[in-house]
């Protein structure tokens, strides 16, 4: 959703070819842009985009802390129009630039792995590498857009970001290649491209926010990172990995999920936990589109026989044991557990009946596939 | 009235013996010990076995005496009289053997710990064998007499590392390496110990509470998990994985009851729950497989771990071929008879006995009525053991040069990236010297994982796990502040490449790693992610690392046609997956796609792939 706001933002200014006139040379903070811009106000824009977004948390936490999104989402979520299209360094009025959109779209927050910034767990013993806007990332495969040197406005569009049209997508500059084996296969039509074609999605399976009130306990959790005075965050496990698949209410099509969110939360006042702790407040996955685009792909096992992808892992497979650790779920690859909005998860009967069959089609271009893999690793010197 | 007074004085003399009979029985200390008792009354007893041992000859010191000072004077080792400095005189008196024995075992000598560090920091001296103590005559497997050099005496940085790190783990030392990680050193580490804090919790009120003393003065002549688990919990983390225990990322959550948990370990690390190894999960303990000959040593000083660990599963499991070797127990003085009167149950006198990979007999496996068994060596429990001879899931043509644990882990632990920065403008403790010393060690970590794992040939020859070891990138500052060294990755065998390592995980699965699972990720013949493009003749990983020849999660990648090899495994004689391998990997999984389980049928034979993809069963399928 973000993502959308910020091109909307950009896009305020695109309409005026104004950049760099005397008009807008400097940002004056007593200017209102939406005098002019009548269009694209902010409130507009928030209100189309993230106000969902914004109940959701609210809700989740109304019975643990009203307060808790002023203080926590409150630095991306309350923009304005300098937010994006202001050069820090001159005060002058731009057209934003990836690094406007990125102060933002960091983290788990759709954006940044564009850039080949992968997330780290929250431990400091993690916090290593490359470094931006003071937080640390692992080097990560780009996404081939960024490699070629794409900015972020070319795909998100002005309109895109108001919501009047759709981002740019794959097919309105690119054409697939029947030959490709995988395009060539009928089923794989129900499949978004971005379901293969995403390296990699950065996940946080599980966020933990603790209260800490009058609690000498904090000092336990100082290598943790602190939102604020009272809020210690952390997570079950934070992941670069390929994202499990989900059902696109809109089109029909398998697309990625991400945990938005997965909220677990414990208020501890001196040093007694009041009311549950480590209680899930929230178990949402949502729709997502990884910014990893690469001609790379996961190979069929990707998908075919791969509970996990669908997120169907079953008690007898799994590894981790979070029920063991005290928490109400028995894995995070178990669709059971969680809720999603704007698709559904797959079912088993669509696991085993159609992701599973072993069509003629099925084994035919399963073979193809492994001998071009062979090939490759064959052939190469 | 002479009379009366010969009699009174000989009634006294009687009544002072018995007294002082009744007194001895109810207290187990002589004259000598008369005075340590008067402060440290209420200590435990050691043993059945120590019961009527004086204090004064395992602790040395002064029994005649209420000065503290003086009483305490000249004991041996201080609070440990089995520290190796002079177990000689204590242990040693009666357990000449033992002492002996656990004088050359590989976690006293830390010798393989020690080279591999060397090497693994490209700073190898070409010895083999090292000790962290100077060690006075050791033997090596011929049984001839070597020389060994202290690693105190070497001065580079890996070895400072060493020092100041992991010599920590170490039989000869005791350390505090924090909550569920303080241990004493000598006979004491293993049989003495110390409790989650490294505090006294016993009835000798002088001594409560005091820390880095034993739980309580009784031996535990058979050590249960916990012992293990205060050396073995990081690292390899066998300890750890064993119990189903994963340190992780750290992230200090779930809580419980408002501190970090659900559970903790040494350096503040919370441990999770994962898939516990099927042994543990059926009650076994560590002990139950491990011998006391692997453990204490065999009175030879070995290079490696691995040449002195004596089991593998095949010791008790069999082999495809081959049945557990047995050989029938005559002798009262050999195997379980010899120890049997630590152990909870015993073999019975005259069985079978299933012998190590070192054809020396296990004191607690034997064969009964066709079936083998082992004995909980603490509980006393009896289990069956599988057989897998004969069994024709083990009989699959291309696995026979596979190690067991190569398809049964259910996770094999993986830390990649370890990121040390070493600072000459600080000091830190340095375990062996003593002391603090210039130069102090920091260390992060890119990222974990424990599931796929990537495959190569170890040691022996065989196919194994591997998990980084290590991945070493070194940042320098000297001692004015000037950064020598930036995140630069170490050298191995005179090259910058990643290094990993055979590793056994320790945690086997409930099941084993489906046929499909393995052929099918490529991440298992080492290319991480798996990332693939038939166009671009690409596969690789999408961890990538600034320094490092390869993505970071992997072993070999494939990028626009060129193969890129830059890792080796560490062990002599073991290596990486050739492409050969790699490619039949890849065709079993043609058979797989359709045939999903290990089908005797299939799967015990050469397959010739074009024949059988043309024949008249599948063509059709194909076309």
């Amino acid at each position: 959703m973000k993502k959308y706001l910020m091109t909307a933002l950009i896009n305020i200014f695109l309409i005026s070819t104004a950049y760099g006139s005397n008009y807008h040379k400097n940002y004056d903070d007593n200017m209102d842009c939406s005098k002019c811009h009548k269009d694209y106000s902010i409130e507009a824009i928030n209100s189309v985009h993230f106000n969902n977004e914004r109940k959701i948390i609210n809700d989740a936490f109304h019975n643990f802390d009203n307060e808790f999104g002023s203080k926590n989402c409150s630095s991306c979520h309350n923009m304005t129009c300098k937010s994006c299209h202001k050069n820090n360094s001159n005060n002058m009025i731009i057209k934003p630039e990836n690094s406007n959109c990125l102060v933002c779209h960091k983290d788990v927050y759709t954006g940044i792995e564009y850039e080949g910034y992968g997330i780290r767990e929250d431990h400091i013993r993690y916090k290593r590498g490359l470094e931006k806007d003071k937080e640390y990332y692992l080097k990560m495969l780009p996404s081939v857009h960024h490699e070629v040197g794409i900015k972020c406005a070319e795909c998100h569009t002005k309109n895109s970001l108001l919501g009047k049209e759709n981002p740019k997508d794959c097919l309105t500059c690119h054409t697939y290649n029947q030959n490709i084996i995988d395009h060539s296969i009928k089923a794989h039509d129900n499949v978004a491209c971005i379901s293969c074609h995403a390296a990699y999605s950065p996940m946080e399976l599980g966020s933990f926010y603790i209260r800490l009130r009058n609690s000498s306990n904090k000092e336990l959790f100082s290598e943790l990172p602190q939102l604020d005075d009272e809020y210690v965050k952390s997570s079950y496990m934070r992941v670069n990995e390929r994202p499990p698949m989900v059902i696109d209410n809109e089109t029909g099509k398998y697309v990625p999920a991400k945990p938005a969110f997965i909220i677990f939360t414990t208020d501890i006042v001196e040093n007694n936990v009041q009311g549950k702790e480590n209680n899930m407040i929230l178990n949402r996955w949502k729709k997502t589109y990884p910014h990893t685009v690469r001609r790379e792909t996961v190979l069929c096992n990707g998908c075919h026989g791969n509970e996990k992808a669908f997120l169907l892992e079953s008690d007898e497979n799994r590894i981790l044991y979070p029920d063991k650790d005290g928490l109400s779920i028995k894995s995070f690859y178990n669709s059971k557990y969680f809720s999603i909005e704007g698709a559904r998860f797959v079912t088993r009967e669509e696991y085993n009946e159609k992701i599973n069959k072993k069509s003629k089609e099925y084994i035919k271009k399963y073979m193809e596939k492994l001998d071009q893999l062979k090939k490759v690793i064959k052939e190469s010197k | 009235m002479k009379k009366a007074f010969v009699l009174f004085i000989f009634i006294t003399i009687c009544a002072a013996v018995v007294w002082t009979a009744i007194y001895k029985q109810n207290n187990n200390y002589s004259e000598n010990d008369f005075l340590c008792i008067t402060c440290h009354q209420g200590i435990e007893t050691v043993s059945e076995t120590h019961k009527n041992i004086t204090c004064i000859e395992c602790h040395g010191g002064n029994g005649n005496t209420e000065d503290k000072d003086l009483a305490h004077k000249d004991m041996y080792g201080g609070n440990n009289p089995s520290n190796p400095k002079v177990w000689d005189k204590t242990c040693g008196k009666c357990h000449e053997y033992e002492v002996k024995r656990v004088s050359s075992t590989i976690m006293l000598t830390n010798t393989g710990l020690i080279k591999n560090t060397l090497e693994a920091w490209g700073e190898s001296d070409n010895k083999s064998l090292y000790s962290q103590n100077h060690i006075q005559k050791a033997y090596n497997d011929n049984g001839s007499i070597i020389d060994i050099s202290s690693i105190a005496d070497n001065d580079n940085i890996s070895a400072d590392m060493y020092r100041k790190f992991c010599s920590g783990c170490h039989v000869g030392q005791a350390a505090d390496m924090g909550y569920r990680g303080a241990h004493s050193s000598g006979c004491a580490a293993c049989h003495f110990p110390y409790g989650e804090y490294g505090e006294y919790a016993g009835e000798d009120k002088s001594m409560q509470g005091k820390y880095m003393h034993s739980v309580t003065h009784k031996m535990q002549s058979l050590p249960d998990d916990d012992v293990c688990l205060a050396c073995h919990n990081r690292s390899g983390r066998i300890a750890l994985s064993y119990r189903g225990y994963y340190d992780g990322n750290n992230a200090l959550v779930p809580l419980k009851e408002g501190i970090p948990g659900p559970d903790l370990t040494s350096g503040l690390r919370n441990i999770r729950h994962f898939q516990a190894d099927v042994h543990h999960a059926a009650g076994m303990e560590c002990i139950d497989c491990h011998t006391s000959n692997e453990i204490m040593g065999d009175g030879y000083y070995y290079e490696n771990m691995y040449n002195q660990v004596e089991i593998s599963c095949e010791s008790c499991h069999g082999s495809y071929i081959e049945k557990p070797k047995t050989k029938r127990e005559i002798k009262e003085n050999t195997g379980s008879q010899n120890i049997k009167s630590t152990y909870a149950k015993n073999i019975p006198f005259g069985s079978s006995v299933v012998l190590t990979d070192k054809e020396r007999p296990f004191t607690n496996v034997y064969e009964k009525n066709g079936e083998f068994k082992l004995i909980s060596k603490r509980s006393g429990v009896e289990r069956n053991i599988k057989i897998i001879t004969g069994t024709e899931e083990h009989n699959i043509k291309g696995h026979y040069n596979m190690e067991c644990y190569s398809c049964h882990s259910a996770s094999v632990i993986q830390c990649y990236g370890c990121h040390v920065e070493y600072d000459e403008r600080q000091t830190m403790y340095d375990y062996v010297k003593d002391k603090e010393t210039k130069g102090a060690f920091k260390e992060t970590e890119d990222m974990r994982t424990f599931f796929p794992f990537p495959l190569s040939y170890n040691q022996n020859g065989k196919i194994s796990p591997v998990t980084p070891g290590c991945q070493t990138f070194l940042t320098h500052i000297d001692e004015k502040g000037n950064v020598v060294e930036n995140d630069k990755m170490v050298e191995f065998r005179g090259k910058q490449q990643m290094k990993y390592a055979p590793f056994f995980g320790h945690s086997i699965g409930k099941k084993a790693v489906d046929c499909k699972v393995c052929h099918n990720n490529t991440a298992f013949l080492g290319f991480g992610d798996s990332l693939f493009s038939y166009e671009n003749k690409t596969l690789t990983s999408a961890v990538k690392c600034d320094n490092c020849p390869v993505p970071l999660n992997s072993l070999n990648s494939v990028e626009n046609g060129d193969f890129l090899s830059k890792s080796d495994i560490v062990r002599t004689g073991s290596k990486v997956l050739e492409k050969e391998t790699m490619l039949k990997s890849i065709d079993a999984m043609k058979c797989i796609v359709c045939h999903e389980n290990a089908d005797e049928k299939y799967y015990n034979r050469d397959i010739d792939y074009e024949k059988i993809l043309n024949d008249s069963t599948h063509k059709h399928l194909l076309d």
